[in-house]
């Protein structure tokens, strides 16, 4: 199968594993999301056999079409898209691990550091700059101002149980 | 009292001082949270509630419609920069604006967006001033028939936002109306698609959804582009680009004025709100401009619909919340609270007794609309430069900032899993051009659609439908769907015609 065709291919599944759970429900909770799943299963399998037919049987070259939607990484190389694109996840999965983990306080300066001085290997002034100007507004705001209860990271509350 | 009397005391009253101040200062505070991602007016009302009950009537409503009146323009910072939803009335926003930033352009468009933003605030609190007596009746007419006619209409919108792939907007739209449903069902209280997880028994937030979904695969966008945000690496003379932005609204007057109708109908029937009055405009603008193609490419014309749209919004919800003491949206059930802290009951009494009032909460609003623009507009010189900044600078400052602005919806570690679990969708539609704008829009409009079906059935059997407000609205229904059809080959005729 074709990597796109992995997008709706895991839809479908998605809508019927919600319409398998959605059995067990009263007519009136399950009458909507079941016409949902109904229609939404339909029109993905027409799309996912259209594709197949068209990458096996016809010679036209084939088009996404063009959706109301601004695209990723237009004008680059798809390699390059690729892997920069996992270098982007990395960071964003570390960040979020970083934050359960270690907290959110540290997290910000630290990510902020991390990505401006060996990502992009910045100046030092501004991989400093930068990760104390964004912590001190973000915890003036979320904390002085809002009272947001900030995660501590449960590395922390392990430590201090022990 | 006369109107015109009720007028000018509803205006002496908002130039007064203290009033004023505080007029002002719930403008500077509404457009710092609305420039922020995912804050808002509501955190800023939160915050400013103790204030408000110490505070004179005039002054309490005029900083409370400052305050609100003003998020819906500054929002657009973000989308327009950025890629980020400032707030939920920015989605649309982002198509078109994060478009023209990318271009070098940002000045441009930030400069559309204020403009539009003031007349179609300033046309909102126009309607509103008219609008009280004359619509009074057209509430009351309205049952939840109509209500769910509205939302199908809203609906159709769909076909419009997903381009040349109608089968992919569609099917977007569905998986969105889909994950609506998480959470407590309505009618009767089941717990659907919650797996015995309190975190999604109120359901998923509609401004974390696009977070994830828009903010950052935007952001992601950037760090693949690995340039500034801007493609253009000169900066081009910003007051200029600001300029043309005023002159592009002026030029397209008409799409204002109608999308500002389009916001004030919106905000006036409860329960729709921002997050469907930009898609709604948006899809409009689309469907009734002549060349189509350029839009999502970044077309001024994208920008200018949904921010006349959702500034007039706030007119139109003030109708209901004012007449009947009928609020359309969180903020207007936050300013009916904040109406009754004050011992102001809604209804009758402030087309009579409380005129000079209800003339004030207009005045409030014309003048946060002005007042807003005006400091937007100074500022979008300085603004506008963010785009051409090193992309490592702005990732390094505004990713933090998305997953702090996500957190604080709930603040529950449930709400960053959200953002991630949108994120990767987002990402993926993105990649392999899964429209976005209709899985937003199916998403808000989805449990509106099944709650109204539900009670008209209960209320009505099956008799509504040959009620004839319902049937009107669905000869709208079939307009919207045809007139772009008709208008295609209306231009078609034309082009053989000159041809020959």
């Amino acid at each position: 199968m074709k990597l796109p065709l992995l997008f709706p291919a895991t839809l479908v599944s998605v809508l019927l594993f919600m319409g398998w759970q959605a059995q067990a429900w009263n007519f009136s909770a399950r009458l909507f999301p079941m016409t949902l799943v109904g229609v939404g299963v339909l029109l993905l399998s027409f799309h996912i056999a259209r594709e197949l037919w068209r990458s096996f049987f016809s010679t036209q070259p084939q088009s996404g079409g063009q959706s109301m939607d601004i695209g990723m990484g237009e004008g680059e190389d798809p390699s390059v898209v690729r892997w920069r694109s996992m270098e982007i996840w990395a960071w964003l999965v570390g960040f979020f691990i970083a934050i359960l983990s270690i907290g959110m306080l540290i997290s910000i300066p630290l990510f902020s550091f991390l990505y401006l001085k060996f990502h992009a290997r910045e100046a030092w002034w501004i991989s400093i700059l930068i990760p104390v100007l964004v912590t001190s507004f973000m915890y003036g705001l979320f904390e002085l101002i809002l009272h947001t209860a900030w995660i501590e990271g449960w590395l922390w509350e392990l430590l201090w149980t022990e | 009292m006369s109107v015109w009397e009720a007028s000018f005391t509803g205006l002496m009253s908002v130039l007064a001082w203290p009033t004023f101040g505080f007029l002002l200062i719930g403008v500077v505070v509404g457009l710092i949270f609305g420039a922020i991602p995912g804050i808002g007016g509501i955190t800023a009302f939160i915050i400013l509630f103790p204030l408000l009950l110490n505070l004179g009537t005039d002054a309490a409503l005029s900083l409370i419609i400052g305050l609100f009146a003003v998020t819906t323009t500054s929002d657009t910072v973000s989308s327009v920069l950025l890629g980020v939803p400032g707030t939920a009335g920015s989605q649309a926003t982002i198509l078109d604006g994060h478009a023209m930033a990318k271009k070098g352009e940002s000045a441009r468009a930030l400069g559309a967006a204020y403009t539009a933003s003031a007349i179609g605030g300033v046309f909102g609190a126009l309607v509103l001033a008219v609008g009280l007596q004359i619509l009074r009746p057209l509430v009351l007419l309205l049952q939840s028939p109509e209500f769910f006619a509205l939302g199908l209409w809203g609906i159709t919108m769909v076909s419009v936002l997903s381009g040349n792939t109608p089968l992919r907007g569609i099917s977007m739209a569905i998986i969105g109306m889909m994950v609506a449903t998480i959470g407590i069902e309505m009618t009767i209280g089941i717990e659907r698609y919650t797996f015995d997880q309190m975190y999604l028994l109120e359901g998923i937030p509609p401004g974390l959804v696009a977070l994830g979904l828009f903010g950052i695969p935007e952001l992601m966008s950037l760090a693949i582009g690995r340039t500034s945000i801007s493609r253009t690496a000169t900066s081009p003379d910003l007051f200029r680009s600001q300029l043309q932005g005023v002159k592009d609204v002026l030029k397209n007057w008409t799409l204002v004025l109608r999308c500002s109708a389009l916001g004030v109908l919106v905000g006036f029937i409860p329960g729709l709100g921002s997050s469907v009055v930009d898609w709604l405009a948006y899809g409009h603008a689309l469907q009734t401009s002549p060349n189509r193609e350029a839009f999502g490419k970044g077309d001024v014309r994208g920008v200018i619909a949904p921010e006349s749209a959702n500034n007039a919004k706030d007119g139109g919800s003030l109708i209901p919340t004012i007449a009947f003491g009928i609020p359309g949206s969180l903020s207007m059930v936050l300013l009916l609270s904040v109406l009754v802290s004050l011992g102001i009951t809604p209804g009758r009494d402030m087309m009579t007794i409380h005129l000079a009032l209800t003339f004030t909460i207009i005045w409030s609003l014309v003048l946060a609309n002005l007042f807003g623009t005006g400091i937007c507009l100074a500022a979008t010189n300085l603004l506008a430069r963010i785009v051409f900044l090193p992309y490592s600078w702005v990732l390094a400052a505004i990713i933090p900032i998305v997953f702090l602005a996500a957190f604080s919806w709930n603040s529950n570690v449930g709400d960053l899993y959200t953002l991630m679990a949108f994120s990767v969708l987002g990402y993926f539609m993105k990649l392999w051009e899964w429209p976005r704008p209709p899985f937003i829009l199916g998403f808000v409009l989805g449990p509106l659609l099944e709650n109204r079906f539900f009670i008209t059935l209960n209320l009505y059997g099956w008799s509504w439908l040959y009620r004839p407000y319902f049937l009107i609205i669905l000869a709208m229904i079939l307009a919207t769907l045809l007139y772009p059809m008709f208008e295609e080959r209306r231009q078609r005729l034309k082009t053989a015609r000159n041809r020959s």
